[in-house]
């Protein structure tokens, strides 16, 4: 080593201060990357609350498809073999006017969210709400095949016509006189899928002449009916018991469509009534007749699930 | 003796003695950030008395681009030349934290946020 010793020691100064800056740089840095992070988990937690917000105005499955990427926002479609599902309440102008508007937007927002429900638990995709009328279909974004697919919406649309029954009911009993019947109608065909709209706002929806089918079919149904073409008959009729009826024409297709009304599945065994029915916040309980000597294993534990729901229920009601 | 592209601007006012920061500053690493140490270093010789390095606008500074600007604050200090003014904004979360720090490096940094 050389220099003098003040040398030495105006080093050792020099030395202590770039050590004392880098360790200040390395703390400011430090902080500076936290301010970041932090930064960067609260506008994570933004958009989260905002995907939230959006998750209620989607399908699961176009939800699942866009939040995973597999669904661009771009003005883009493609042709699909789909099972198209309409519904209508029958009478709604009429009920519109006999009836409160805070009472039917109730009534309305209950049917729609029990009907949404069974919607999503058969893996149907909501297109839309027009005013009471649903419009789902089946087969995208995913697929289970065709007839599955066609299979999945006659369950749904005859698992609706048991709980619109039920919602009748349950109406009925608080007061409101409306008489809930609602007609269905089911098609399969090719549709063209996908973005529709302006690049600022957008529809993902299905459009052609085979949705025309569904909905004609939809008006055309009995109350309290569901109503399919034969090209959907054609993919179930295997499983499904059906009464044909009149041909149905359609504006547009030049021919008419045949029509068969659903009447049950036969291998899921009879529509057997359910003795409880949760509707909204309450439920609808059917006529129990126990008898300890006569009332088997089977029966005696529905009856007893549907008291103890119903139970729950009521004594929920009560602490609120 | 500017440094403009899609993501930021950096523009050197001789005048002003001023260099504006606007944008998003996301280099990839401190020897990406060479063009903006010599920038400003250029700024730091052709001025006198005073240079202000205006944040305001930059909404985005990555760790990289703070060391640069932690780098430009020590050589300062040493050289004494001029001063050194910021000015950052309380509407973007990290300038109020880190350019706050630049007076860890060198107290006579005059940091004023708006």
């Amino acid at each position: 080593m050389s220099g003098t010793k003040e040398e030495l020691v105006q080093r050792i100064k020099q030395l202590e201060q770039e050590n004392s800056d880098l360790q200040t740089l390395m703390e400011n840095v430090n902080d500076h990357s936290t301010a970041l992070e932090n930064d960067l988990e609260e506008k994570n937690k933004e958009i989260n609350s905002l995907i939230n917000k959006m998750k209620h105005y989607l399908s699961p499955q176009l939800y699942d498809s866009i939040v995973g990427g597999t669904i661009t926002a771009d003005l883009e479609y493609h042709r699909k073999m789909l099972t198209i599902f309409f519904s209508d309440i029958v009478n709604f102008t009429t009920i519109t006017d006999s009836i409160e508007p805070e009472i039917l937007s109730d009534c309305l927002n209950l049917y729609l969210n029990e009907m949404s429900t069974l919607a999503m638990n058969y893996g149907g995709t909501i297109d839309k709400f027009i005013g009471d009328g649903i419009m789902i279909f089946f087969g995208d974004p995913t697929t289970r095949g065709e007839r599955d697919d066609a299979m999945a919406c006659i369950q749904m649309a005859l698992k609706m016509q048991e709980k619109i029954k039920s919602i009748r009911a349950f109406w009925n009993e608080n007061g409101v006189p409306l008489n809930l019947q609602v007609r269905m109608g089911i098609n399969t065909g090719y549709c063209t899928v996908g973005n529709f709209g302006s690049k600022e706002r957008m529809d993902y929806t299905i459009i052609g002449g085979q949705v025309n089918i569904a909905s004609r079919l939809e008006s055309s149904a009995n109350p309290d009916s569901v109503l399919i073409s034969e090209s959907t008959y054609t993919l179930v009729k295997n499983a499904v018991t059906v009464t044909p009826m009149a041909p149905v024409n359609v504006k547009g297709i030049h021919y008419p469509i045949n029509t068969f009304e659903v009447k049950d599945i036969p291998t899921e065994g009879p529509q057997k009534k359910k003795i409880f029915e949760k509707i909204g916040d309450g439920f609808v309980i059917d006529h129990i007749i126990f008898n300890p000597q006569t009332t088997g294993e089977d029966t005696r534990t529905k009856i007893e699930h549907a008291l103890r729901s119903a139970l729950s229920i009521v004594s929920k009601s009560g602490k609120a | 003796m500017n440094i403009t592209n899609d993501d930021f601007s950096i523009v050197f006012d001789e005048a002003q003695r001023s260099i504006v920061f606007k944008g998003s500053l996301r280099l990839l690493n401190v020897k990406e950030y060479e063009p903006v140490k010599s920038l400003l270093s250029a700024a730091h010789d052709k001025s006198t008395g005073q240079l202000t390095l205006d944040f305001r606008d930059l909404k985005f500074l990555n760790s990289s681009g703070i060391t640069t600007i932690s780098t430009f604050v020590i050589n300062s200090r040493n050289s004494n030349k001029l001063k050194l003014e910021v000015l950052g904004s309380k509407s973007i979360s990290w300038q109020e934290k880190s350019l706050i720090n630049l007076n860890k490096l060198w107290s006579e940094v005059n940091v004023v946020l708006s």
